[in-house]
């Protein structure tokens, strides 16, 4: 294993290209340490140390987007006013990622790139509708997720910063997870929901479920059956099957399929319920 | 009920914890704290199956390996049968275990050991052994493992029991204890009506903070010294000495400070192998479990099913009890016969009833190895004991607190278990002197508002709903008849005093309270007492921390030392005053007479005794046995919600209310309760073993086996009930570390069912087995 260390993007855009070894970049580290100590990085791997690279750290405004740096930790997100005001769903998620020391390591581009299908930050990433801009290109986050564990990204493509576009609605959103203990533990199953209200109508609806397919789900029929409907006690029955034709949950240690589909039936009830 | 009051000045005292400071900063040293010129570095090649036999084994790229200093198999090794339970002699567990052996039978059993001068270089090594298995038919469910045609895990010759425990191997019988008291027929036709229930208790890890470790090495005289991380000095001194052929004499056991133990330590694991590989190479080595070894290769927590079947009177009195247990001792039966003989001696005792039966077999298979683990028996007994008295008392329409009140023993009362029930051989009858758990139930069920609760919380309507639930328990202090504690005690011509203790201090502050119980004695502060423990070399003999037994044994033989110390101090004042002895007393590191009010401190005794007339040293070494094993008493009550849509238990208030006797140290007392309330909460709701169709644990890290942490903990409130001094104890005292692991399950248990409905017998409680029984109650 080869290690090297880069405090610029500069530097990135100048080194990268000339190396021929797979890389792992180094953000926070919280997966990253967790693969290298089972063994599964190649032998030959090139760690690119990138923790100290402070243009990719803060989280900016701009009238209609919102644009946060790769390497922003989970803590700043959480904590941040201008998140909270646009994303709440994004603060709300960042919030129960780990534990406290895990927040201020774990990095919102680690969370990305890592493809967890529990990674926490990404169900609220795609009802956002998030793009993900790397140095040569903007990706939508719909189209960014290939499998678990896999992405598009290619060898070395770093990713700069992720952008949330401002949605002028009145919205209601909705994160649930499902762990077995407060702090440390992976989602068994969790679901975001965010919805646009005008006029107390609903406008627009947008859900998608983290841990109970190989990738994080976003589950348009359902989101489209909700919106031909008015909402009652039925229709969130008929809503829920829907939603259960769309995820693909696995038995693993962290739980059954069955419990899986049973929490995520049981979330999209809550959120329904308290959408008026 | 008697009630004692008695003013002591250090006994009963918060004093701090004498190891506290140098633990908190750093300074104190656990067994991996010290690195040795030249020292090696071992690591441990585990088996990959279940069940097979070692065909070919190659070592030879192993050796030639870079920084390779000694790679051992079976072939290296004498083959002494042996266990691993680190009890006195002679263990009753079965002689059924090899350092090494040809056949491996457990995923994570021991194949070789490899010495290199980094870790790095002996993990290489490890590598480069291949090994060529015959993969054997395996037995992973304990019912299968009595069936006739079941393979046979204990097939060597040598396998044997010392103790009669009906071992018989070829039936993967580890051990069987049958005992019956009265008239169970004539009981269960007295009764009004009976019930009956299956229960079972689940695998689960110590999760120490530190893992098992060991340094080995020679001395300058080249004697053996063994740095280790264990509960039982003496019994690893003894029994590393039979497994390698050495003099006990040869051998020096030390005890640094101990990272927690919980029944884990009590095993002699890891030394055997790390003082066969200083043996081979002359050099110290270091050996230490990571997390993984720990989950695949250490001990667990034996897993349990229990029948459980009794009647009951319309008026409440308990008529016959029939306990049946099958036991999983796993590929070894390390503790196989005494952890299931607890399940009943530990439990049975609590509600009185003539007509008893108890059948226990404990069976090996193809998994993880059981061992001594907090509650030792006893935590698996009342999950079946704690459910079934709540479900006795629904049937009778009685309130819980009432149905404790009516049958449980009390105050010169003694059950017949006591004599029927030891650990390899009939036990020691004993009569109760002193039980305060009447005070227990009334102040835990003020302290949770149990009758309000019991009524509020009933018919609730929603998806969160709420239920209080209880249960009561016992443990016992030490092993009658068996165990022996010693203590040595010297005074300094400063007016200290050096106090050595056989007793192993594992974090659990054992030190500190037998301090505190000197000082009482002979009238000085605690830091006049310098203490040090458990170190083969220097100390007396003492069994160690197992079975609840160091404050309550360990601590009668430091208070027989001060008294005879306090003695030869009086001669010495009475010399030196020219007064007889009968007009002194001790008070405030002086000898005062009570006649012409005349004094001497102890610092012009001491230095008069060593250096002025009649030059002695002031010094006793006393031992202490006991043959009694009284219990501590304790009611412990759980609140819990239950969200019936997920299926989460969350325990919201949580109250071990405890009577163990005397609290040397009521805040370290309240420590022990403490931890041990959380870590059964976190077994009972989260923490379990999930292996795949191989035997293989699937989830042998702590991100995947989940332990409770802080932010779990419930609102926990410790309510230590005083003033029940046990006669036979020191300054009063009985045992309270084992006792409070016992109440969580069958307490959150009872809570569930309060809350919701559904009788939970099968722990952990996890989201997904909660939904499932909700759902199975509405169909
Ligand atoms: C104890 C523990 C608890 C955890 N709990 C949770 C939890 O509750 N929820 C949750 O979602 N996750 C959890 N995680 C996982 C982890 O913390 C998160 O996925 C975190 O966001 C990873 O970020 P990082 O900066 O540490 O990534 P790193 O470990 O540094 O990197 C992870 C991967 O992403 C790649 N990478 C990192 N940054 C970039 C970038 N800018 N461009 C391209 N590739 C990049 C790396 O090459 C690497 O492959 C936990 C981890 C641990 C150890």
């Amino acid at each position: 294993m080869e290690f090297l260390k880069i405090t610029t993007l500069t530097q990135i855009i100048s080194e990268v290209p000339k190396i021929k070894n797979r890389i792992y970049y180094l953000a926070g580290g919280t997966d990253l340490f967790v693969k290298i100590k089972e063994g599964s990085i190649q032998e030959n791997a090139m760690i690119i140390d990138i923790s100290d690279l402070k243009e990719l750290k803060s989280i900016k405004e701009t009238p209609a987007e919102i644009i946060i740096g790769a390497l922003t930790p989970f803590s700043q997100i959480a904590h941040s006013f201008v998140i909270n005001f646009h994303a709440p769903l994004l603060c709300q998620a960042a919030k129960s990622v780990g534990s406290l020391q895990i927040r201020n390591r774990g990095t919102l581009g680690g969370n990305i790139a890592n493809a967890s299908p529990a990674g926490d930050s990404l169900p609220a990433l795609f009802v956002h509708d998030a793009i993900i801009v790397t140095l040569k290109r903007r990706i939508s986050v719909h189209d960014f997720f290939i499998n678990a564990k896999k992405t598009v990204l290619e060898n070395g493509e770093i990713i700069k910063e992720i952008i949330i576009p401002k949605i002028n609605m009145k919205k209601k959103a909705f994160f649930y997870k499902s762990a077995p203990r407060e702090a440390l533990a992976l989602s068994k199953a969790s679901l975001a929901v965010l919805a646009m209200v005008k006029n107390k109508k609903l406008e627009d609806i947008k859900i998608a479920a983290g841990a109970v397919g190989p990738t994080v789900i976003r589950t348009l029929r359902t989101e489209q059956f909700i919106l031909r409907n008015q909402i009652n006690s039925d229709v969130i029955a008929k809503a829920k099957n829907i939603m259960i034709s769309e995820i693909c949950p696995i038995t693993d240690i962290c739980s059954t399929d069955q419990y899986r589909r049973e929490i995520i039936k049981f979330y999209l009830e809550e959120a329904l319920r308290n959408l008026p | 009920m008697k009630k004692h009051k008695t003013a002591y000045k250090y006994v009963g005292k918060n004093i701090q914890k004498i190891d506290g400071l140098g633990l908190s900063t750093g300074k104190a040293q656990f067994t991996d704290d010290i690195d040795l010129p030249h020292m090696l570095y071992a690591k441990i090649l585990f088996s990959p199956h279940a069940h097979a036999l070692i065909q070919k084994i190659d070592v030879t790229l192993a050796r030639k390996s870079k920084g390779v200093h000694a790679v051992l198999t079976y072939q290296d090794l004498p083959r002494i049968a042996h266990t691993t339970a680190g009890q006195g002699y002679p263990e009753p567990s079965p002689y059924d275990t090899f350092i090494l052996d040809k056949k491996v039978r457990f995923v994570g059993d021991r194949v070789a050991a490899v010495a290199a001068e980094s870790e790095v270089m002996a993990e290489k090594a490890l590598k480069l052994i291949k090994v060529r298995y015959k993969v054997l038919d395996k037995i992973l469910d304990p019912a299968q493992a009595l069936k006739k045609n079941a393979a046979i895990i204990h097939d060597e010759k040598e396998a044997r029991t010392v103790l009669p425990i009906n071992y018989q191997p070829k039936k993967n019988l580890a051990s069987e204890v049958k005992i019956i008291t009265g008239d169970l027929e004539k009981g269960f036709k007295e009764a009004r009506h009976i019930i009956e229930a299956e229960y079972s208790a689940h695998y689960a890890a110590h999760c120490c903070n530190e893992p098992h470790v060991v340094i080995t090495f020679l001395d300058s005289s080249g004697r053996l010294v063994i740095r280790t991380s264990t509960q039982v000095p003496f019994h690893v001194r003894r029994i590393v000495a039979e497994r390698l052929k050495l003099d006990t004499g040869q051998i020096r056991v030390v005890k640094p400070r101990i990272g927690g133990g919980f029944g884990s330590k009590q095993e002699v694991l890891v030394e055997d192998i790390c003082a066969a590989l200083t043996m081979k190479t002359g050099r110290p080595v270091k050996l230490e479990y990571t997390r993984k070894e720990e989950f695949i290769s250490s001990r667990t927590r034996h897993p349990q099913k229990i029948k459980l079947r009794t009647g009951v009177r319309s008026d409440g009195t308990l008529t016959a009890i029939d306990m049946n247990m099958l036991m999983n001792t796993g590929a070894y039966g390390s503790h196989a016969l005494t952890v299931a003989c607890n399940t009943g001696s530990k439990v049975l005792p609590l509600l009185k009833c003539d007509n008893i039966r108890f059948h226990a077999r404990s069976v090996y298979t193809n998994l993880p190895v059981g061992g001594a683990y907090r509650g030792y028996g006893a935590t698996q007994g009342y999950i079946a004991m704690g459910i079934q008295a709540d479900m006795i008392a629904e049937k009778l329409g009685m309130d819980i607190l009432d149905f404790y009140k009516k049958n449980h023993i009390r105050e010169g009362e003694t059950s017949p278990i006591f004599k029927a029930l030891g650990e390899g051989r009939e036990g020691v009858p004993q009569n109760i002197e002193s039980c305060g758990l009447d005070e227990c139930i009334d102040k835990g069920a003020r302290a949770i508002g149990w009758y309000q609760k019991r009524e509020k919380y009933k018919n609730r309507k929603g998806h969160i709903r709420r239920g209080v639930g209880m249960v009561c328990l016992m443990q016992g202090s030490s092993i009658p008849d068996i165990d022996m504690g010693a203590a040595f005690l010297k005074m300094n011509e400063d007016g200290s005093f050096n106090l050595l203790v056989g007793a192993t201090d594992l974090g659990t502050g054992s030190d500190t309270i037998l301090a505190q119980m000197a000082s009482e004695t002979l009238h000085v502060d605690v830091n006049k007492i310098i203490v040090y423990s458990s170190d083969t070399d220097m100390t007396p003999f003492d069994v160690g921390a197992y079975a609840s037994s160091t404050t309550y044994l360990s601590g009668q033989a430091v208070i027989k030392a001060s008294q005879e110390i306090k003695d030869q101090i009086l001669k010495t004042a009475s010399e030196m005053m020219g007064e007889t002895i009968s007009d002194l007393y001790l008070e405030n590191s002086s000898v005062k007479s009570r006649i012409s009010g005349k004094k001497v401190r102890f610092k012009d005794i001491g230095l008069y005794s060593l250096y002025e007339k009649n030059q002695h040293q002031i010094a006793s070494i006393r031992s202490h046995i006991t043959h009694k094993s009284p219990p501590p008493f304790a009611a412990h009550f759980a609140e819990v919600e239950v969200d019936t849509a997920t299926g989460k238990v969350n325990v919201v208030n949580y109250i071990a209310a405890v009577e163990c006797g005397t609290a040397i140290n009521p805040k370290l007392a309240e420590g022990q309760t403490e931890g041990a309330v959380l870590n059964g909460i976190s077994y009972a709701l989260c923490e379990e073993f999930i292996f795949d169709k191989d035997g293989r644990l699937l989830n042998a890290d702590f991100s995947n086996y989940k332990v409770y942490m802080t932010p779990d903990l419930p609102g926990l409130t410790t309510i230590l009930v005083q003033g029940y001094s046990e006669p036979t104890g020191p300054y009063g005292a009985k045992s309270v570390s084992e006792i409070s692991i016992n109440g969580p399950v069958p307490a959150i248990s009872n809570a569930i069912y309060h809350a919701c409905g559904i009788r939970m017998t099968h722990p952990p409680f996890t989201p997904q087995k909660i939904l499932s029984s909700l759902k199975e109650k509405l169909f």
